[in-house]
């Protein structure tokens, strides 16, 4: 290298390392932290300039609602001041109520905690609902032993935590403001096109292609995405005007979406039966319908970006040919006509979509929305799941107040009991996380707010050094706690430090204070993991095992129930919500299994496994919805004995899946399954051709042939449930373990 | 002889022997419960967590008596 290209060499590095440095600072993260680092001195010097005790809850507020978009902070600081009010409320109508009577006030506090825990299961304001739980319990404490000052900490802890949450808003609104209605936009159109490529690559296995590998993942992003959007909902109508106007259509649009991918979800299972079919002689339109539908979400994602839509919705679901159809046998026949239904269901639910958009644009589409017929919602039912957080939650409170009370100088009663009841009901959104993992946020949040505290505050003698020292802590805490899989730590170290702090108008130091706040905190997650084994064991294998004998019990239930009893009563209402809720539940505690536990298999056994079981759960609940359904009375007198020998075989089945899924025999289950179900196509047949005319109505052959339609889907769904069991290992998933 | 009880100075803060034979003891479960599922000796366990913590209690008595004096 001569000296001239040397000299180039460090001039273009200095170049580049300035441009580096210039991208850096002008990062979303950098100017992400400026806000909360800005936000967090001005709530703390608005609240210290006023006179008002505790202002480390004005900075809790900013560090726990300073989220990325200002509608998302404005949403959970509206939620937390909602819910401040509702706890500061509930802690004083308990000091009304129970004055003298410590058992009956605390019963009744640990109670309401547990119930706000089952409530955050509810939806997509949990935020409410875990602010509601654990700050009733802070406040409780905060009013000292007699409660006398309780009203004024009540009115502080409002008070101090509007501050936190204006002060984040009003900076959040100034600085490089991020608004989350262009993410709603954005959200909304990758999920119609992710829709949109699955549909494309469903009717292209149809046609005869293989199955795309990559398309399990695209499965689960538009699962996730449909499920959030809500989410997303939430914080932009809060951040546009636009959005807010438009909320209910947003609403409108999030629940039509969910539908969708329902529907796409239940068509996908149905194609086992299909692909059997001559769909082109069945349906001659099915090709033009596919790429009708494909412009029509293509339009949609459009219309989201602003966009002006390709084209008007034309073509219609295609019409099963009435020769074709005649001609086929009774399974083959309701095949056909569950596919039909499906396809009609996907063709108004993007019409809807298109119109909804349309809407939403500002204008409106030539041809209006339909009426998407929504699946009946079950009746009220106590989700078991939910229960045991809000257990969880219960007697973690209970054994740090045992602590409190029966262990002398137990470290920091008032805030060991709020910190607990936190962890506790936190749990409850994310119920597989182990309490392993929080150890390490606790103490690096502990240390750093501990440094700060013994080695910085005391040499500070005005606001000026006190508001730099904040500045550059939180700054720094936020830019390198920044990446998505430190977001645990980054919270948990922000909303410590103005704790740990502990800014007062007439400071006083403790060296002891951070060394009992870390160890408060590990008592409370001590309290917490022994809540996580007793009385309800939380350990992913000891849950997914009981999930499943759940699911399995549900389903031999609900396959037990003989046809016209329809889905009434709480038990069958149970049922169905066990058999569609669960196997979501199932894939997420998998994910979180030991690998112990898969012994020779991997975590995408169980994943198909739980796929497996939606399968299964989506056929039993279309089967309950059709047994509601009127039915010829001959059809089901003379079918009786054959569906009771049926439904016979399927509890079996499912008995031995539950007990001993390794030792089931594919092979034999599924040539046993099928005698049964040609037995029952043989009867069907008989009966319908020596049927007296006008016996059987149109309506009742229908509904007849959708019934057998959903028997011999559940009898698939089981089959396949089957073979991909014994994948498992069954025996290492099932052994007890530490 | 057994270690005679005193309390622990870290940097001028004092802190319980107990507290020492606790943590030593935790570790010491943890170490012994991580190998025991390595071995696959939890499948003869009826409820492992109620072992782990006798565990804990029992290496906790034992490190607090022979080393740490409790």
């Amino acid at each position: 290298m001569t000296a001239l290209t040397a000299g180039q060499g460090k001039a273009g590095s200095t170049v580049s390392a300035a441009r580096r440095a210039a991208a850096w600072w002008s990062s979303e993260t950098v100017r992400h932290a400026l806000r909360v680092a800005l936000a967090m001195v001005i709530a703390f010097y608005i609240s210290l300039s006023m006179g008002w005790e505790r202002p480390a809850w004005a900075g809790l507020a900013v560090a726990l609602c300073s989220l990325s978009t200002t509608g998302e902070s404005v949403n959970k600081g509206l939620l937390r001041i909602l819910g401040t009010l509702l706890a500061g409320s509930v802690a004083l109508l308990l000091n009304a109520l129970f004055p003298q009577d410590r058992w009956a006030y605390l019963l009744s506090a640990t109670t309401y905690i547990g119930f706000c825990t089952y409530m955050m299961g509810h939806s997509t304001r949990w935020y409410f609902w875990f602010i509601g739980g654990y700050v009733m319990a802070l406040l409780a404490l905060a009013g000292g032993p007699e409660g006398a000052a309780s009203f004024e900490i009540v009115i502080l802890r409002l008070q101090q935590t509007t501050l936190g949450v204006v002060s984040y808003t009003v900076v959040a609104m100034l600085l490089w403001p991020q608004r989350r209605s262009p993410v709603l936009r954005q959200s909304a159109g990758s999920l119609m096109d992710m829709h949109r490529r699955l549909l494309g690559h469903d009717f292209a296995v149809l046609r005869g292609d293989p199955e795309d590998p990559g398309v399990t993942k695209l499965r689960a992003q538009a699962s996730a995405g449909a499920a959030g959007l809500p989410e997303v909902i939430d914080g932009a109508e809060l951040d546009s005007p636009d959005v807010w106007d438009a909320r209910r259509l947003w609403r409108r649009f999030a629940g039509e979406a969910a539908a969708l991918n329902e529907a796409l979800e239940r068509w996908r299972h149905g194609f086992g039966e299909l692909e059997k079919l001559d769909l082109g002689r069945l349906m001659p339109d099915l090709q033009a319908f596919a790429t009708e539908l494909d412009g029509r979400l293509a339009s949609v994602t459009r219309m989201l970006a602003d966009e002006a839509p390709l084209k008007e919705p034309e073509g219609r679901a295609p019409v099963l040919a009435g020769d074709a159809l005649d001609a086929l046998p009774p399974f083959d026949r309701a095949a056909a006509d569950r596919g039909q239904d499906l396809l009609q269901r996907i063709d108004r639910l993007t019409r809807s979509l298109f119109a909804i958009a349309a809407e939403i644009r500002g204008v409106p589409s030539s041809a209006p929305p339909e009426h998407t017929g929504r699946d009946a919602a079950l009746p009220w039912t106590l989700d078991p799941d939910r229960l045991a957080c809000a257990l969880r939650a219960f007697v973690t409170v209970w054994l740090i107040l045992l602590a409190c009370m029966y262990i002398p100088d137990f470290p920091m009663p008032p805030g060991v009991i709020p910190v607990a009841a936190a962890v506790g009901i936190q749990l409850a959104v994310m119920p597989q996380i182990s309490v392993r993992t929080l150890i390490g946020p606790l103490v690096l949040g502990a240390a750093v707010g501990g440094a700060f505290y013994l080695l910085v505050m005391p040499h500070l003698s005005s606001f000026a050094g006190l508001g730099a020292g904040i500045f550059i802590a939180v700054f720094l805490v936020s830019v390198l706690l920044s990446k998505p899989q430190q977001a645990l730590s980054r919270t948990i170290t922000l909303s410590f430090f103005p704790m740990l702090i502990s800014v007062s108008n007439s400071q006083s130091y403790s060296l002891l204070f951070p060394f009992n706040f870390a160890l408060m905190t590990q008592l409370a997650m001590l309290a917490v993991w022994i809540a996580t084994w007793f009385p309800v064991s939380f350990m992913p294998d000891r849950v997914v095992s009981k999930q499943l004998r759940r699911f399995f019990a549900s389903a031999r239930r609900l396959a037990r129930i003989g046809s016209g009893a329809g889905a009434t009563g709480m038990r069958q209402a149970l049922d169905l919500r066990e058999v569609t809720g669960l196997p979501g539940k199932i894939r997420r505690w998998f994910a979180a299994l030991p690998a112990a536990a898969y012994g020779d298999g991997s975590s995408s056994q169980g994943q198909n496994l739980a796929d497996g079981m939606q399968m299964l759960g989506d056929r039993l609940r279309e089967l309950a919805a059709l047994r509601g359904a009127p039915q010829s009375e001959l059809l089901v007198r003379e079918l009786a004995p054959d569906m009771r020998s049926w439904r016979r075989g399927i509890e079996e089945i499912l008995s031995g899946l539950g007990t001993d899924p390794q030792g089931m025999d594919v092979q034999a289950q599924r040539e046993r399954l099928d005698a049964k179900l040609a037995a029952v196509e043989a009867r069907i047949e008989g009966v319908l051709s020596s049927a007296p005319a006008g016996n059987v109505s149109a309506e009742e052959f229908k509904n007849a042939y959708r019934l057998l339609g959903a028997y011999r889907g559940v009898s698939e769904a089981l089959v396949e449930l089957v073979r991909l069991a014994p994948a498992m290992d069954w025996a290492r998933l099932r052994e007890t373990r530490f | 002889m057994f270690p005679i009880p005193s309390e622990l100075a870290i940097g001028g803060v004092y802190l319980p022997p107990m507290l020492l034979a606790f943590l030593l003891g935790l570790i010491a479960a943890g170490l012994t419960a991580r190998w025991m599922n390595r071995r696959r000796l939890g499948r003869y366990l009826a409820n492992p967590p109620l072992v782990f913590l006798s565990m804990i209690v029992i290496y906790t008595v034992a490190i607090g008596t022979l080393f740490v004096g409790i």
